[in-house]
């Protein structure tokens, strides 16, 4: 104390300044983040027995789920979306597999592009590719940390003449697949023998290719105005662009969806920002017997802001009428 | 967004991307004047690009009768509407500041598809037509405006139609290419053809929705978009033909009215035509300026030019093609004696003509036109390969022959 | 009223750093990381030319996790100040304050280390705001207490939605959430809308100007490229932007007004609390945001018998030399 009342009082506020802006440095040289992220975990249980592809698996109505919340896609170009408020995504895996299930509210079922002017309704997830050290950008990553990205589409390759039952064509002169451009060019868009499901990767806006492996699969179901889609694949990613998977350790998950009806595509969907996917060595849970202490809880914490909110103001207000 | 100049506006503009590095550009010019719209440049591209399945609806090439025929219906008049909605009542011309090469036509003070999209839903005002606007790709063939019992007569018809040829216009600043969100379309250097990548294309449509000519087209067999190609294996001389050298593309090989001439013209680095005074495009686009850009004000630059045709009314023709109008009518109408022998040029060859010489010849008739008197003169026009070699030499005079009587059959 | 006792302490007014300056600069820190780190950066990926721009790209975004560093470092700083001083007090509310800074750091500590249950430290870390909320509301009057309590309420129950969620990835049940986040966007908005009446703040008529400019740009920004601001809000102040977008436009004009009229009337603590609270925004994101919200409400706790000064009262009290060591917050 003696010793500090003897140096001036700039000396000692521009020294802890320094010392301030000297330990900032150091914890970003260091890449040490004092902060703890609170964002939502989806948890990928242990299956006891293979969800396979049906959304409607009996195990998928026992598995918890989260809600994710999206928003319209951000401010790169082809913006726009938003039209799907939250996605509810449930997560489990079986003998070394990813099995992610996304639902989501849509009153139109738009299942064909057929016409110009249709849009097929889907839904993807993204993850960190297996090389990223950190979180990538969850805009289509960034140009040193990738992401891989499986999207379903609603809509399968089909013949246009099938919307006209008395079409007819006198003859298609060649129907290899060097007359279908986009499949020649190796598209898997255009490829008849790709799943619903493209595994994808990209490494900003742009950039987005299909991977080299095709081995995503999945499946939709439409029914009372809902969506629900399961994604698999197993969990060793093929190469170092693609996401992989270990129970018992966390990555990154995000979502997003289109809405055909809405001409939803491309950029213009609705997303979420990244959640944490905690693959857990762990059975499904069973909800019964332990939900009282989350009601509790839950319970809890709206009577303290309710309560809380209303007592304050009541008490501010007697407070001031006294000072007054 | 960066700033490019588009001549054909006479001012600089806002364009996703910054000039490219095109070397050279393919343009062709089309002479409407001549049209029969006999649509055999319309099977000559079908039968060679589009005859699988999913194609049914595209037609790269297509002629339709204006004003009411459109190919998907009333494409024109939809973008226009866009725009005026955009900017109402701000579309306009300021025709009286054309200087040279950089503004022939003046300067445009309206607003380009691209000056009225946000940047951020779209970087291109347009629209998808649905698919039932494919569906009649020829309809209103021959449909005149009136039938006036008086009939009709030059300078602008009471009653009239007349036919639109259409390709894709590989412009110098592409709509479908700013607009693919994936970076999927791309302007080749050595020729400026505009080309849909795909294996890249995933069928968003935005170039779809972003062409205001609509001459990109959804394939619903492969889920892609495609469009003109500009037959580049032609351009590039793959055809054995030509031993290597550039070709004309298909649909203006094939054509039996002599209406179209293309070809490959030199432009620098702000995609201005360079000099190039004995190159017959060239001569028509910037000497003689007989031939305009269709719908300039979309402001994406495009290469093929028209001759419009001399009975239609201006203010149709100058929303059509600008107000260059008024002038290539009267360069068409009263042609000067270089004008007469480079139209000789058209569907002359298959090889594409880089330059052209004309050697003098004597005159053969006098004629009134309008009431001015014209002298014609039979001068030889020559045109010469990229290698400078000569590939075709007509003159103005149609060369004839008389049978001899006991060879006629009749 | 309460006496800020320490302000005539030899010791305090010696110390090195006091906890007014830490807050303050906390408060223009954590400004500059939401401009540069979550705002600039997270739309800059979207300007088209940004492969020629990459070094001055890199240049600011690494300014500004640079600024994160330092908000954060202040921030940590500024937990145990905090403690001192309003234990220092010996008032229960200050006391109240104190508690929940301290329930928070221990909180955040046991989060960064990954030793408790996520629900758990949902639950504390939302106690804690709510804690430090009460205190602040407490010392306030009835505007004041309404205004924070809008804001308390929506942080938790943006906070609950995430704590149920978080339980179900815990593998209890699953439960429907969404009317909490539609009430926590309507009391954020009610909180920023009431922020210059509930703080009494007076500002200038330019202002006023400004504000209105604002909430005009706002009001542009959304309808002019709604998705991109709806996402910034999304990511900065946990808002969905589901409401019409002339609430965010007089939510936003609110904020900045608030803001510049504290500035007029010199109650620097107040604003910097304020400035805080915006920083943070609603809802858990990260125990850094949460933070800078207790931080906030420390803040306002301090400063919540500013005594608001007139614009004549301003004049005189720029003509008058600062003394040093003047309290900031002092109002006897």
């Amino acid at each position: 104390m003696l010793i500090l009342r003897r140096i001036p009082r700039w000396a000692t506020t521009g020294g802890a300044l320094v010392a301030v802006l000297l330990c900032a440095g150091l914890l970003q040289l260091a890449n040490a983040n004092p902060a703890a992220s609170q964002t939502l975990t989806l948890t990928a249980w242990q299956a006891s027995e293979d969800p396979g592809l049906d959304p409607n698996h009996e195990l998928w109505s026992r598995t918890q789920f989260v809600q994710a919340p999206l928003t319209a896609q951000a401010g790169s170009y082809a913006a726009g979306g938003g039209s799907i408020p939250v996605v509810w995504a449930r997560a489990l895996h079986y003998n070394n597999t990813l099995y992610v299930r996304l639902e989501w509210e849509d009153s139109t079922q738009d299942g064909s592009a057929l016409k110009v002017e249709q849009f097929a309704d889907a839904a993807a997830v993204e993850f960190p590719a297996k090389s990223a050290t950190s979180v990538p950008s969850v805009c289509m990553g960034q140009a040193d940390m990738g992401v891989n990205i499986w999207q379903w589409r609603a809509d399968s390759l089909g013949n246009p003449n099938e919307l006209y039952a008395n079409s007819v064509v006198d003859t298609y002169p060649s129907t290899d697949d060097l007359f279908y451009t986009a499949r020649a060019a190796g598209n898997p868009y255009a490829n008849p023998k790709q799943g619903p499901v493209q595994n994808l990767v990209a490494v900003a806006f742009g950039t987005l290719s299909p991977a080299a492996t095709q081995d995503v699969q999945g499946q939709g179901a439409y029914s009372n105005g809902r969506w629900s889609v399961v994604f698999s694949r197993p969990f060793t990613g093929a190469s170092e662009d693609l996401a992989a998977f270990t129970a018992g350790t966390s990555t990154d998950i995000a979502f997003a969806v289109w809405n055909g009806s809405e001409g939803d595509r491309n950029g213009r969907k609705s997303v979420s920002s990244f959640l944490t996917l905690n693959v857990s060595g762990a059975a499904i849970p069973e909800p019964e017997g332990s939900d009282w202490l989350v009601l509790a809880l839950a319970a809890g914490a709206l009577l303290v802001i309710g309560g809380g909110g209303i007592g304050l103001g009541l008490y501010g207000l007697r407070e001031g009428k006294r000072s007054a | 967004m960066a700033k490019v100049y588009n001549w054909q506006l006479g001012r600089e503009m806002d364009y996703r991307f910054p000039n490219g590095k095109a070397k050279r550009q393919f343009a062709a010019v089309f002479n409407i004047n001549r049209c029969i719209a006999c649509q055999t440049c319309s099977m000559a591209c079908k039968s060679t690009w589009t005859f699988s399945p999913g194609q049914e609806l595209m037609w790269w090439n297509n002629v339709e009768t204006k004003p009411y025929g459109g190919y998907p219906n009333h494409w024109d008049v939809n973008i226009l509407a866009l725009q005026e909605k955009a900017n109402p009542g701000a579309q306009v011309w300021d025709a009286a500041r054309r200087s040279g090469r950089a503004a022939p036509y003046g300067v445009f003070e309206g607003k380009t598809i691209f000056e009225t999209a946000d940047q951020v839903n779209n970087m291109v005002t347009g629209y998808i037509p649905p698919e039932a606007d494919w569906k009649a790709p020829n309809i209103h063939e021959d449909t005149a405006t009136a039938a006036p019992a008086a009939g009709v007569t030059l300078p602008e018809h009471g009653g009239w139609f007349f036919y639109l040829q259409r390709i894709c216009n590989h412009c110098s600043y592409p709509a479908c290419l700013a607009a693919c969100p994936r970076n999927a379309i791309y302007k080749r250097e050595e020729d400026g053809i505009v080309l849909i990548d795909q294996n890249r294309c995933r069928g968003y449509r935005k170039c779809v929705e972003a062409c205001p000519y609509k001459k990109s087209m959804y394939r619903p067999s492969t889920r892609t978009s495609e469009k003109c190609i500009a037959c580049y294996p032609r351009i590039e001389g793959s055809d054995p033909l030509t031993e290597g050298l550039p070709m004309e593309t298909r649909c203006m090989a094939a054509c039996v009215g002599k209406i179209r001439l293309q070809g490959l013209v030199r432009v620098d680095d702000r995609g201005e035509w360079i000099e190039d005074r004995q190159n017959p495009l060239y001569y028509l686009v910037h000497v003689a300026k007989v031939a305009l850009p269709l719908y300039p004000q979309f402001g994406t630059q495009p290469n093929v030019y028209y001759i419009p045709p001399r009975w239609v009314p201006r203010p149709y023709l100058r929303q059509m093609f600008g107000p260059g109008v008024d002038d290539a009518i009267a360069a068409y109408t009263h042609p000067e004696r270089e004008t007469v022998a480079v139209l000789q040029l058209f569907r002359a060859s298959q090889r594409i003509v880089f330059s052209y010489k004309i050697e003098p010849g004597p005159k053969t008739a006098e004629i009134t036109v309008g009431g001015q008197k014209r002298e014609i003169f039979n001068d030889t026009i020559i045109g010469y390969d990229s290698n400078g070699k000569e590939v075709v030499r007509v003159t103005v005079d149609e060369p004839t022959a008389e049978r001899p009587g006991q060879l006629n059959s009749i | 009223m309460v006496s800020e006792a320490q302000a005539t302490r030899p010791g305090a007014v010696s110390a090195p750093l006091r906890l007014e300056l830490v807050l303050a600069g906390l408060a223009v820190a954590s400004v500059i990381e939401l401009l540069i780190l979550r705002t600039f950066t997270r739309t800059a990926v979207h300007i088209p030319a940004l492969s020629e721009l990459r070094d001055p790209y890199e240049a600011l975004a690494s300014l500004g996790r640079y600024a994160y560093y330092v908000s954060a470092v202040l921030l940590i700083l500024s937990l145990p100040f905090a403690v001192a001083r309003l234990w220092g007090r010996g008032d229960l509310y200050a006391r109240v304050a104190a508690a929940a800074v301290v329930l928070f750091a221990l909180t955040a500590a046991v989060a960064r280390a990954d030793a408790a249950s996520v629900i758990l430290v949902d639950v504390l870390t939302v106690g804690a705001v709510i804690m430090a909320a009460s205190a602040a509301a407490a010392r306030m009057d009835a505007p004041g207490a309404l205004v924070l309590g809008a804001f308390a309420t929506a942080f938790a129950l943006q906070g609950t939605s995430t704590m149920l969620q978080d339980a179900a990835s815990q593998g209890y049940g699953s439960y429907e959430t969404r009317w909490m986040l539609w009430g926590a966007e309507w009391l954020a908005l009610a909180f920023a809308a009431l922020a210059p009446l509930g703080l009494a703040a007076r500002p200038s008529r330019l202002a006023l100007g400004l504000a209105a400019i604002a909430g005009l740009v706002m009001f542009a920004a959304l309808l002019a490229n709604g998705s991109t601001t709806k996402i910034l809000l999304l990511w900065n102040e946990g808002l969905a932007g589901t409401l019409p977008s002339v609430a965010y436009a007089v939510g936003a004009a609110a904020l900045l007004a608030t803001a510049l009229g504290l500035l007029r009337q010199r109650r620097l603590v107040v604003l910097a609390g304020f400035v805080l609270l915006i920083t943070g925004g609603i809802g858990l994101h990260s125990t850094y945001q949460t933070g800078l919200v207790v931080a906030g409400m420390v803040a306002l706790c301090i400063g919540a018998r500013e005594a608001p000064r007139t614009a004549r009262g301003t004049a005189r009290a720029a003509q008058e030399p600062s003394a040093p060591g003047r309290p900031l917050a002092s109002s006897s």
